[in-house]
């Protein structure tokens, strides 16, 4: 019994929670009941939950601990922020959440991901690839070299309808022309024929988009998708981003080391630094009232229109830490100019800061409640 | 592209008379002619000689001679070979050839359908038991000249086992053992090249991109990889090929087989101008067109690329 809108499963694709049996739905009363009971598990349920999970690469030198006992949430139709400079390991955890980090050399060591109810981790290979392009889309970073340069782009786009929505050759690529059109491709009918190498940078992730978007997942995961665009098509790439996932009710994850593109775009930010996430909370909370110096440092070497002539543009001193072997202490005390002993002893957990700000949390002591920096 | 292919065919000419010229030198630079040694030590007088030279036109000067093989060349005629007088250029390229094409096009066949899949498992199982036998296999293929596979061959297989004849062409079963020992160089070629192609497709961003559609392994591997990794594979098709329908003196040879192979070495040690001449220019022909063929694949294979 399906109630939700969600016919075009594929054969074999996890279920959703199966309803309690109680709930008989011959009635009419029956049935408003049980879409009402499966609205409420909906809204008390998140569409994404992240608990502890931690992602290592097994190189030469030793075990990278890329990403390192992270958790979060994720509301459906939510943008959240994974904020951090390179290397912090926002994208290693965008690809564990669909199990497409290369292994070898990484692997998921622990943790767990259930998505809409779905524990990741623990479905087969099989499984987790019906829910890839179908549930989950993803938009990469460069699209000079995310589109297969021997394939058309209909045929691109139109592969994952075939896939997982059964269509016809013909009904996919009506399917696939539609949505060139909609991630605004004119003439989007006659390009179908088309190679990327005809295609400019900002056309060709229009056609990521479509891709991502192909089988109306409920989960976009972009990964810096306008770090290689230039500023004026990084601004359009970004609205139909956020109109097409407001169109389809999308949750958004947006990867950026970019903090203008993330206040303009999401609801929640998660700050991330050397494999951990640091801060999280509302976008607001966190550009009005950051709680970590880390985050100040992020907000504060950002290019300023106001800034004096000649003032240089502020930078965060040092490099981030090896993630080989991370010590106890806080990872960000070397670089830290607030770190006191305490910092350089044991790394501080997550606490709530604000009173009025739920859900922000931060890792740092001396913002805690009683914390030396005011 | 029709314009393209016209053009490139038009340029085959000047190429064929670069090689014909300077084979024609160098082969005449070479000490000694082919009316110096009749075999066993029987040594011509000095007379004999020279009556023969001035019968085949061998005391005109030298670009005499080049521009009437030239205009003979043109209406199809080889010339005389000078070695087997009973014969003339023409009926030894014509008995051998189509023996020879035969065999090498065997050969291609079996390097291309054994090769290639066997470097695409290796990649796919990089690292793993299959990669590693894979690339035995090749090592193995590329480190044994083919006398000695030819010989391993026969000792196994018509000796030992006694499944196939040991030399001749006559019926199906003649063609086997020649072909396998054509063949064992170029599929650990094909072998290597498709397994390095491979697993540096592997790491592209589209094949992430296929994975992140949720597409099957085996649709990511033949839809996605396998296409663009075969681009640098077609680069080796074209030469191996050049390489196999021109014949192997050596697998000629030990398995005897009627083809024109084994006159690639024996006309120059013999000094048959003639027979020099016209292998030089089929193997330069052939080596053309399989240039144009490989680069006309490319178009087809990588939309990238094309010709105007």
């Amino acid at each position: 019994m399906t109630i939700t809108d969600d016919q075009s499963r594929a054969p074999g694709s996890p279920e959703l929670a199966e309803l309690p049996e109680d709930v008989t739905i011959e009635t009419e009363e029956g049935r408003r009941l049980a879409e009402q009971l499966e609205d409420d598990r909906r809204h008390a349920r998140k569409l994404l939950e992240v608990r502890n999970l931690s992602t290592h690469f097994t190189t030469r030198d030793g075990v990278v601990h890329a990403v390192d006992d992270v958790s979060f949430e994720l509301d459906y139709g939510e943008t959240l922020g994974l904020v951090g400079e390179s290397g912090c390991g926002k994208s290693v955890t965008a690809l564990s959440l669909t199990r497409l980090v290369p292994n070898p050399p990484g692997k998921i060591v622990a943790g767990e991901i259930i998505f809409d109810g779905i524990d990741i981790l623990k479905l087969t290979a099989n499984e987790m690839r019906l829910l890839r392009g179908k549930k989950i889309g993803f938009i990469f970073q460069d699209p000079m070299t995310s589109l297969n340069p021997t394939l058309t782009i209909g045929y691109q786009i139109a592969e994952s309808a075939r896939v997982h929505m059964g269509l016809s050759r013909r009904a996919a690529a009506d399917r696939a022309a539609e949505l060139l059109g909609k991630v605004g491709i004119p003439r989007a009918k006659d390009r179908m024929g088309d190679y990327p190498h005809q295609f400019s940078g900002g056309m060709r992730q229009r056609v990521m988009i479509a891709i991502a978007l192909a089988c109306d997942p409920k989960l976009l995961l972009a990964d810096e998708p306008t770090t290689a665009l230039d500023v004026t098509i990084q601004a359009q790439i970004l609205e139909l981003i956020r109109s097409l996932s407001d169109e389809f009710g999308t949750a958004v994850i947006l990867i950026t080391h970019d903090l203008g593109i993330a206040a303009g775009m999401c609801n929640r930010i998660n700050v991330m630094y050397a494999g951990r996430i640091v801060e999280t909370g509302n976008v607001d909370d966190i550009f009005e009232n950051p709680q970590m110096p880390y985050a100040w440092g992020l907000l504060d070497s950002l290019p300023r229109l106001d800034q004096e002539k000649g003032e240089r543009l502020r930078t965060i001193e040092g490099l981030p830490p090896d993630l080989i072997n991370p010590g106890p202490e806080c990872r960000f005390s070397p670089r830290c100019q607030y770190a006191r002993d305490i910092c350089r002893e044991r790394e501080p957990e997550l606490s709530p800061r604000g009173e009025n700000e739920p859900g922000h949390l931060a890792r740092c002591f001396g913002t805690e409640p009683g914390g030396w920096i005011q | 592209m029709l314009g393209y292919i016209v053009r490139r065919v038009l340029w085959i000419v000047p190429v064929l008379f670069f090689v014909s010229v300077i084979t024609f030198v160098l082969m005449r630079a070479t000490p000694s002619g082919p009316f110096d040694s009749f075999g066993a030590g029987r040594i011509a007088a000095p007379g004999v000689v020279a009556q023969l030279e001035r019968k085949y036109g061998l005391d005109k000067p030298p670009h005499e001679q080049y521009l009437r093989w030239v205009g003979n060349l043109l209406i199809g005629d080889l010339g005389p070979s000078y070695k087997y007088r009973d014969r003339t250029v023409n009926d030894i390229v014509g008995d051998g050839i189509w023996v020879t094409v035969h065999l090498g096009v065997m050969a291609f066949a079996l390097s291309v359908i054994v090769g290639i899949p066997l470097g695409v498992i290796a990649a796919l199982r990089h690292n793993g038991v299959p990669d590693y036998l894979a690339t035995f296999i090749s090592v193995l293929g590329i480190a044994t000249p083919s006398f000695v596979l030819s010989i391993l061959l026969l000792v196994f297989f018509a000796v030992t086992v006694r499944w196939f004849p040991s030399y001749g062409w006559q019926t199906p079963a003649h063609w086997v053992l020649p072909t396998i020992a054509l063949a064992g160089f170029p599929i650990a070629q094909i072998a290597r090249y498709t397994r390095a192609s491979m697993l540096e497709v592997t790491r592209k961003d589209y094949v992430r991109t296929a994975h992140s559609k949720g597409l099957k392994e085996r649709s990511v591997v033949s839809i996605h990889m396998i296409r663009n990794a075969l681009i640098p594979v077609v680069t080796i098709l074209g030469p191996i090929f050049a390489f196999l329908v021109t014949g192997s003196f050596i697998i000629e040879t030990i398995f005897s087989v009627p083809g024109i192979g084994r006159y690639f070495v024996l006309s120059i040690a013999q000094r048959d101008y003639g027979v020099i001449m016209a292998m030089v220019m089929l193997f330069a022909v052939t080596i053309a067109v399989m240039n144009l063929v490989v680069d006309v694949l490319y178009a087809y294979i990588d939309p990238r690329i094309r010709y105007s």
